[in-house]
């Protein structure tokens, strides 16, 4: 590996931060269609009904409306929107159009009309009658004996248990933690509760289907899963996948939300209904309601432990509010469990999970994928713990995390994908992140301990809080990149990508190992991806995939590409190929001689040669190494306003390799910013009739410039053997950590925990018995 | 606004209240836009443009700072009267009314107009004595303007100035909210003038408690002229929390906004009796 | 119906229709920087400049711009010269979706014309109008103190 790196490891400017900065990036909906129509959807107002008759024929009465369907224009094929490997281990319970609704927003019809008035006026025109049926509206409801049964259609399959609205299920087992827990000398137990987040992309969700020349349906969509999503949308609508092109453009955040199929099946049906290209874009209250949301979840933790500090027993349950469909019901709650519960090394450990339906708004993927939840409540548990033996949280966390060598066990039996391998930890940089995420917040000075008030402080008090993390790269042994990379006559390389940019800068960080492959600057890489016609394939932007599982594919075909150039140019100078070495656009031996990448191309398209340079590579692999954070927040407490004020949070993360380091940081403040919502703002409050109360961003708060701490940034890098440069990935982790690092600072500041999430004023003022 | 057929930008005052008597509900004033566009009223089709009337800008008149009813926010923060106003507290209410790109298309009057039961500029108008000088010439109290929520005593006129009288008054204002982009869970302001180092016909505003935007009349007059301890200052409390009626939404109980009205309340005071030292201290110091 | 009015320097005229925001007009015509995220004047990402004036485009309609000078993120760079803050911007890492970017750099583009000179403070209190999921502000608000820099010091446009 070259100790010397010119382009990896460099804050280089992204591929597409011109045409950004610019306003020139095309997003999905910055095209013109010619014939474009407006869909526009008809939803449930009730929280649980079945459709006793519908009619949508006086909408198209209106000269201008294309079409008007509802479930009996569509053919009835139960199918996950959840973007995975297949087969999706979801529940197959959505339906394009349905007969029933089962949350407030569900769709119940579809118009499409020439222009999105029109396509008002016809959705008021449409005849429904609903025989309303009694709702779950609280997921602890859902199980009980009596409660109506959700998806009670028989078509749906990989549902648990259909009559306890039972979506998945998971038990697991390390060792014996009853057994675990009777041994300890000390015990903690309590209960965490974790509200819907969502994840307010800026960019709502939006498709432009259509029929090219040929007949085939384009969908040109704002999605992190493009070839996912050709798949599931062949499936959905029982069409061959060769008549389905997908194209990603510039994608407007995703976070999850993407990583699904929301608007391109309906959006399909219309496009083949119309032969028109049709837009289905979701407005804001729909993203607020109908969209995605993180897992609401109730989670109860039991620790055990000797008074030397060394763990006995570890226990987690978790009951998990799917909503009104499973779309990645099973594998987010398994990530509650096998993100956070190897953190600390314990004999027993045990993991139980319920993930039910309710007929709320749908749960899905939100980065971070459950490890939010499940850091909140360990992390939260563990310093309670600490303070319980009477040890500095700091050093509880150092003598007892997991080290470099050590097996997770946990992942053997608990694995996302279908792999079931041990993950071993061969790189892990925890405790210097420990060391330097410590010393930056100055822990040792400013910690308060958690003691009681006295009499003359207050009312602003400041405390300190921490939490270690840990995440995956990619889900191990469910994931394929592919790459190819063909050389232009000027010397430049067009790289062929199936990854999705979501934002995250992967088209740089991947051409960046390209660069750095073939010696070459990064502007000599055009980097192309997303458009399942013309790219390679791959799983998408989830998981933290990208630059550990593509960038190892990429390095594979420039490195296949460079030993093309290596063979030519060896020719060319009578030299050994392997003797080569490529710099500066160079090919050189270490004579001294050498032949420029352009000679080598004229050569081979032109000259005697007569061949392509054209790499490949795909890339798979069993791993799934976790970066690792230690976080450190400060905050102030008002005592008497009862307002947690954030002042400062320090990421120490280490990620292997900072392959581009701006983006890394970038990364990593995003997601702690997004965490800072969920801890003390964020939250989607719902009526007891199940209806959103707050879908606006006036009304869902998340932070905004003027409300934010500090945030310190520090790159750690311990190598992962196993990745790109030693890459690992920085996509996810950080976002665990803010909820726990603040609810333990608040406790060091004024002695209460608190274990219900948004921490809002009300409830701090409620646990200081002030209120 | 689909409904939306017509758009009139009439260049005085009397022409946009013609069009408003003639049109009925059926038509809105238009200022900047930023509640109207935004709240998206159903059935309207017609919207009188009213920012082409005579009724710009920010002067002083004598004791009084006039505001123009097309006087944009990031104007009306600007000028040199209402920057040093009141110990910048007025300028202070009026940026965070609303974030700078709103501020940049919206005026004073409007939000006034728009009576939200958390206007942010309410509160502290309330403290400075405004008045509203109609269309038709009349001249409304600011504390008699508002009706309901979302509803003032106007019909069909429109507010032509609103008139300002800091006449040298301390003045603190705060904003409570989860975030610096977000409604007000409780805005308040108090103002006072300072006498013979005590404070004089205290004003005290709240929004975000009441159907409207409310002074709190009885705590007034507890403060009046009074030496102020510590004991005073929780009777404030206690006081302010009877006078107000605030109710439990999703964004914060009922109960937390009386107890943080309160609390708010007694610190601003508590601020204004700093503020009252610190002049004192100065006047002693000149003569 | 047809307004007149002049957009990023030249003038033009705006097919609309009287219900229709200022920022559908925009957009339909090709000028597709401003972005359509909350349609009520929160985010920011439809910001335009109106009368030397940044404003939020969904919550204007369309008619009001008539007779006006309206500037977009399209009309900030002179072809492929980047303005200095759009090199700020663009150099640090200051974008990743990029979709709030438009806005955000026409809001801190019109305010560092009344204050060349902003603090911290002064830069996030003018972002407060201009959301963004993706950076935490952090390097979108140093690019604006960097550009601002750059141009006190005659570096930048």
């Amino acid at each position: 590996m070259a100790t010397d790196l010119q382009i990896v490891g460099s804050s280089q400017r992204k591929v597409d931060a011109a045409k950004l900065s610019t306003g020139r990036g095309t997003f999905t909906d910055d095209i013109f269609l010619p014939g474009l129509l407006y869909a526009k959807l008809l939803t449930s107002p009730h929280a649980h009904a079945r459709i006793a008759s519908i009619d949508t024929t006086p909408a198209l009465d209106i000269p201008g409306v294309h079409a008007a369907i509802s479930h009996r224009d569509v053919k009835r094929i139960p199918y996950t929107s959840a973007g995975q490997s297949w087969p999706e281990p979801s529940p197959y319970d959505q339906y394009i159009l349905d007969n029933k609704v089962r949350f407030v927003g569900d769709y119940v019809a579809a118009v499409a009309a020439e222009t999105p008035e029109l396509a008002e006026e016809a959705l008021e025109r449409i005849r429904v009658e609903y025989q309303v049926l009694p709702p779950v509206l609280d997921m602890h409801d859902a199980m009980k004996p009596g409660a109506p049964t959700i998806h009670d259609e028989p078509e749906s399959h990989g549902i648990f248990d259909v009559d306890r609205n039972l979506a998945a299920h998971i038990e697991v087992e390390v060792g014996n933690v009853h057994d675990g827990l009777e041994k300890a000398e000390v015990c903690t137990e309590a209960d965490y509760f974790v509200q819907y987040q969502q994840h307010t992309c800026l960019e709502p969700h939006v498709t432009i289907a259509w029929l090219d020349e040929d007949g085939r349906l384009v969908l040109r969509t704002s999605t992190q899963i493009p070839y996912h999503c050709r798949r599931m949308v062949a499936f959905a609508l029982d069409i061959p996948v060769r008549d389905v092109h997908v194209i990603k453009p510039r994608v407007g955040g995703g976070f999850g939300n993407k990583q699904e199929v929301v608007t391109e099946p309906l959006a399909a049906v219309l496009a083949l209904k119309t032969r028109r290209p049709v837009k289905l874009e979701y407005s804001r209250r729909e993203e607020f309601t109908i969209a995605r949301m993180r897992h609401p979840q109730h989670l109860t933790m039991r620790l055990g432990a000797r008074r030397d500090g060394s763990l006995t027993g570890v226990h987690m349950k978790v009951l998990t509010n799917t909503g009104a469909y499973g779309t990645h019901a099973l594998t987010v709650t398994g990530n509650t469990g096998s993100k956070p519960l190897p953190l600390y090394r314990s004999p027993n450990i045990r993991f139980d999970a319920d993930i039910v339906y309710t007929n709320l708004p749908i749960s899905g993927a939100f980065r971070g994928y459950g490890a939010p939840q499940g850091f909140f409540a360990l992390e939260s548990a563990v310093d309670e713990l600490a303070h319980e033996l009477n040890l500095d949280p700091l050093e509880f966390r150092r003598a007892n995390h997991i080290r470099k060598g050590d097996v997770d066990p946990v992942s053997a039996a608990l694995a996302e994908g279908s792999a079931k391998k041990a993950r071993v930890m061969r790189s892990n940089g925890l405790p210097e992140c420990l060391d330097r995420g410590s010393a930056a917040i100055d822990w040792e000075r400013k910690r308060r301990g958690g003691h009681p008030l006295v009499a003359d402080e207050g009312p602003l008090v400041r405390g300190l809080g921490m939490c270690c993390l840990m995440q995956g790269s990619g889900v191990a042994g469910d994931e394929l990149a592919a790459a190819s990379i063909k050389m232009n006559e000027d010397a430049s390389f067009t790289l062929h990508l199936g990854s999705a940019d979501i934002g995250t800068g992967s088209d740089t960080t991947l051409g960046q190992i390209a660069a750095e492959i073939l010696g070459v600057p990064l502007e000599k890489i055009l980097v192309q991806s997303g458009d399942t016609d013309h790219v390679s394939f791959d799983y998408g932007a989830y998981a933290s995939s990208t630059a550990y599982i593509t960038g190892q594919c990429v390095l594979k075909a420039a490195e296949d590409a460079r030993r093309q150039l290596a063979d030519v140019a060896g020719r060319m100078l009578d030299e050994d190929p392997e003797s080569l070495f490529f710099r500066d656009g160079k090919a050189a031996s270490l004579r001294g001689r050498s032949v420029s990448l352009q000679e080598i191309i004229m050569e081979c398209l032109y000259g005697e040669e007569k061949t392509l340079i054209m790499g490949r590579g795909t890339h798979a692999t069993k791993e799934s190494p976790p970066p690792f954070v230690a976080m450190f927040a400060e905050v102030e407490v008002d005592v008497e306003l009862g307002t947690v004020r954030p002042i400062h949070v320090v990421t120490a993360i280490d990620i292997g390799k900072a392959l581009n380091p701006a983006i890394c940081e970038g990364q990593v403040e995003g997601a702690v910013t997004q965490a800072l919502g969920y801890a003390l703002t964020e939250e989607i409050v719902i009526s007891p009739e199940g209806r959103v109360l707050n879908p606006s961003f006036m009304d869902y708060k998340i932070f905004c410039a003027d409300d934010m701490p500090k945030l310190t940034t520090i790159l750690v890098e311990d190598p992962e053997p196993t990745g790109p440069f030693g890459a690992k990935s920085v996509a996810e982790v950080a976002i665990n950590g803010p909820a726990p690092a603040i609810a333990n600072a608040v406790y060091d500041a004024v002695g209460v925990r608190l274990r219900s999430l948004p921490l809002t004023p009300d409830k701090v003022l409620r646990a200081l018995g002030r209120m | 606004m689909r409904e939306l057929r017509e758009y009139l930008r009439p260049e005085s005052i009397e022409e946009a209240v013609a069009i408003k008597r003639e049109r009925g509900c059926d038509a809105v004033y238009l200022a900047g836009g930023t509640d109207v566009l935004v709240l998206k009223p159903r059935g309207v089709t017609t919207v009188i443009d009213i920012m082409a009337v005579d009724a710009a800008g920010v002067h002083q008149d004598g004791e009084a700072i006039v505001i123009g009813a097309t006087a944009l926010l990031c104007d009306i923060e600007q000028h040199p009267a209402v920057r040093t106003a009141v110990g910048g507290a007025l300028r202070q209410a009026i940026r965070e009314t609303g974030p700078w790109l709103i501020r940049n298309a919206a005026t004073l009057a409007g939000n006034v107009c728009n009576a939200s039961p958390s206007a942010d500029s309410a509160a502290m108008l309330l403290t400075l004595d405004a008045e509203l000088t109609l269309s038709d010439g009349a001249v409304v109290s600011l504390d008699r303007f508002f009706v309901g929520p979302h509803e003032t005593v106007l019909t069909d006129e429109l507010v032509k100035e609103i008139r300002l009288f800091p006449r040298g008054r301390l003045a603190r204002f705060h904003k409570h909210a989860r975030s610096k982009s977000d409604i007000a869970l409780v805005n308040l302001a108090v103002s006072a003038r300072a006498k013979d180092g005590a404070l004089h016909d205290v004003r005290i505003a709240l929004g975000s408690v009441a159907p409207t935007p409310i002074r709190a009349r009885e705590t007034e007059r507890l403060l009046e002229g009074r030496e102020i301890d510590a004991a005073v200052l929780r009777d404030v409390e206690a006081s302010v929390r009877r006078e107000i009626r605030p109710i439990s939404d999703w964004r914060t109980s009922a109960e937390y906004r009386a107890h943080s009205a309160g609390l708010l309340v007694r610190r601003a005071v508590e601020g204004l009796l700093s503020d009252l030292e610190r002049r004192s201290a100065e006047e002693g110091m000149d003569s | 119906m047809i307004i007149n009015l002049s957009i990023n320097g030249a003038r033009r005229q705006l097919e609309t229709e009287v219900y229709e925001t200022l920022l559908t007009a925009l957009r339909r015509a090709g000028y597709t920087g401003a972005k359509r995220v909350c349609e009520s004047g929160e985010c920011g990402a439809c910001a335009v400049i109106v009368d030397g004036r940044a404003v939020d485009s969904c919550i204007l309609l369309a008619v009001q711009a008539a007779g006006r000078e309206v500037v977009t993120v399209e009309g900030l760079a002179q072809g492929d010269h980047l303005t200095a803050l759009q090199e700020a911007f663009a150099g640090n890492g200051a974008i990743q979706c990029g979709f709030c970017i438009p806005g955000m750099i026409v809001a801190a583009a019109n305010y560092m014309k009344t204050n060349p000179n902003p603090s911290e403070e002064d830069v996030r209190h003018v972002f407060v109008g201009n959301l963004c999921r993706c950076t935490g502000y952090v390097k979108p608000v140093e690019a604006v103190m960097q550009a601002a820099a750059q141009q006190r010091s005659g570096n930048g446009d």
